[in-house]
């Protein structure tokens, strides 16, 4: 099962009364991996990888739980986007501004 | 010092007696600075005191106005800013302790046209840490402490402009300035039962405020009245050099009719389908209570639905992408571990992630949903809708625990944010625990003089916008 964000509330307001255990990559990937296999998207978990690889060091392995449970959302508001077609020439709505400085 | 007679007049009311020489702008920023140092602490509504500036400012405009050189509506008024405001000689903590100590030697670009109209900086306003860029889910997400509406201090003042909501409720101050990039002016001036425009896009320059995404943030007055905005917008809104966002249209605050030309024409105000299946009991009987209102002076346009376009994983994913790197150091560097909120903590790790062409899609996409949504009031003038579903939630239960069962239109909040529409929120009455509830008038890019006028109108009819909170010591 993939710990949600009010399962991540409950599990912080506990390590709030014991101090917090950073876990090493290795052993995070033990104890993570066979919970997200079963739910969360597939790129969730290799984006994911790319936060622990960085940053797994401060990452506790509930911490890392929560933020491979928010890369969810982030995959599945893209596919959301994904499914709106667009056109070729459909751009980018912001505004670039080609910049003159005064002499 | 005066009492709450003085304290908690209006904008608009002050600046008369201050014209007329009745108030002086020195008493009346010692009365607030008062009230700041008795009631600040008591809803954790407050980052700093500016009082040596405060009393310096004062004492220029009491000059200024005794030798009849009257800047204009707001001279001798004070006021206080959300503290992602730079304010120079003070700290700007943008809410965070990783940035406590952090200061910036120019004032902000709306500070400084405060200062100019002859406006008095009395206090920095408390703030969800990083106005909510870290995904907080709870109450105590300020280094501060957790706000409070001076309604109930048990229940949140709503953010991520906490501080200005609950501020300007409790008459510490005369108004305050609050930002917002989705629901942050709007929501702590429904918790807190005062009236909050959120202007257009661009159309308050964002020079000295803290970035959260630099294509959706907004700065806007709280106050409380929406005439009050008004008289506050006037003089903050305009071209910034500054800012090359900020928007070219010219802005003057002033009274509208519905468009169309027909003499008699009525406002028509739009309003969705099933407004309030999913909101509290409480909510919904004052919705209803003020369509009623909003009946007697316009024709009511129901049975709506939004464009069908992903508004919300639109607006999430620029939020997200431009927050991540915005906050790139911060979080680059560990700086998140010391924030107030556990789930802040590690809130920002995922929107590092965002795909650059997710990213690009959403900007994309932005265009269509903005002609989208400007057609979508063809044939109306505003939308109406309850600014929020629920009433407050208590200080101490996260969100979702708050009131369950209850859910928020979030595409229309979302929607109205990734395009840039304007939004004034005022209070339309109470729920459980006497705590408020409120409606919010969207319209037209550009269009704050008509959802002034639409929400003036209202409270004309209505004296829910002249209540106070039961201050107690």
């Amino acid at each position: 099962m993939t710990l949600t964000r009010r399962d991540f509330a409950r599990s912080v307001a506990v390590a709030a009364v014991a101090p917090l255990a950073v876990v090493p990559a290795g052993g995070l990937e033990a104890k993570a991996a066979p919970a997200q296999q079963t739910q969360t998207p597939p790129e969730a978990r290799a984006l994911g990888e790319w936060i622990r690889a960085r940053y797994g060091d401060r990452l506790t392995a509930n911490q890392f739980f929560a933020v491979v449970d928010d890369i969810g959302g982030v995959v599945q508001r893209a596919a959301q986007l994904g499914q709106v077609k667009l056109a070729n020439g459909d751009e980018p709505d912001f505004a670039f501004r080609p910049y003159r400085g005064p002499r | 010092m005066y009492g709450d007679d003085v304290a908690f007049l209006t904008v608009r009311e002050l600046g008369k007696r201050l014209k007329a020489k009745e108030i002086s702008p020195v008493e009346l920023t010692r009365t607030y600075l008062d009230r700041l140092e008795r009631w600040g602490p008591k809803y954790n509504c407050v980052v700093t005191v500016t009082a040596e500036r405060a009393l310096k400012e004062a004492q220029a405009a009491e000059k200024e106005i005794m030798a009849r050189r009257y800047r204009g509506p707001l001279h001798g008024i004070p006021y206080g800013v959300k503290d992602l405001l730079a304010a120079e000689g003070y700290a700007t903590t943008w809410g965070a302790a990783p940035y406590k100590d952090q200061r910036f030697d120019s004032d902000a670009t709306v500070v400084r046209r405060l200062r100019d109209a002859g406006a008095i900086l009395v206090a920095k306003l408390a703030m969800v840490e990083l106005a909510v860029g870290m995904r907080y889910n709870q109450a105590n997400a300020s280094f501060t402490g957790p706000p409070t509406t001076p309604w109930n201090p048990q229940y949140w003042s709503g953010g991520s402009s906490s501080g200005p909501g609950a501020a300007v409720s409790a008459a510490l101050v005369a108004f305050a300035i609050g930002s917002e990039t989705q629901g942050s002016i709007i929501s702590p001036s429904t918790n807190c039962g005062i009236s909050g425009l959120r202007p257009t896009y661009g159309r308050v320059s964002r020079h000295g405020a803290m970035a959260l995404s630099w294509s959706m943030d907004k700065l806007g007055p709280m106050c409380r009245s929406a005439d009050d905005c008004g008289v506050v917008l006037d003089l903050i809104a305009g071209a910034d050099p500054e800012d090359s966002t900020a928007a070219t249209e010219p802005y003057r605050y002033e009274a509208v009719k519905p468009a169309g030309g027909a003499k008699g024409r009525r406002w028509r105000i739009g309003v969705l389908q099933d407004p309030v299946t999913k909101a509290h009991p409480d909510v919904r009987a004052n919705f209803e209570q003020a369509l009623g209102v909003v009946g007697q002076y316009a024709e009511v346009v129901p049975d709506l639905t939004l464009p069908d376009l992903p508004f919300a994983a639109a607006s999430r994913t620029i939020i997200d992408a431009e927050m991540a790197s915005a906050f790139e150091e911060l979080i680059d560097g560990g700086g998140e571990s010391e924030l107030t909120a556990p789930e802040d903590r590690v809130g920002g790790y995922s929107a590092l992630v965002v795909l650059a062409k997710d990213y690009l899609k959403a900007l994309r996409l932005r265009r269509k949903m903005t002609v989208a949504f400007d057609g979508f009031f063809k044939g109306i003038d505003a939308l109406l809708h309850p600014s929020s579903a629920t009433p407050p939630g208590p200080i101490d239960r996260p969100f979702r625990e708050a009131w369950p069962g209850y859910e928020p239109n979030r595409v229309l909040g979302a929607a109205e944010n990734i395009c840039g529409a304007p939004a004034v929120g005022i209070p339309n009455g109470f729920a459980v625990e006497n705590l408020p509830t409120g409606i919010k008038f969207t319209a037209r890019a550009f269009d704050e003089n008509i959802v002034l006028a639409l929400a003036n109108e209202y409270q004309e009819r209505t004296d829910w916008h002249t209540k106070r909170p039961p201050l107690v010591e």
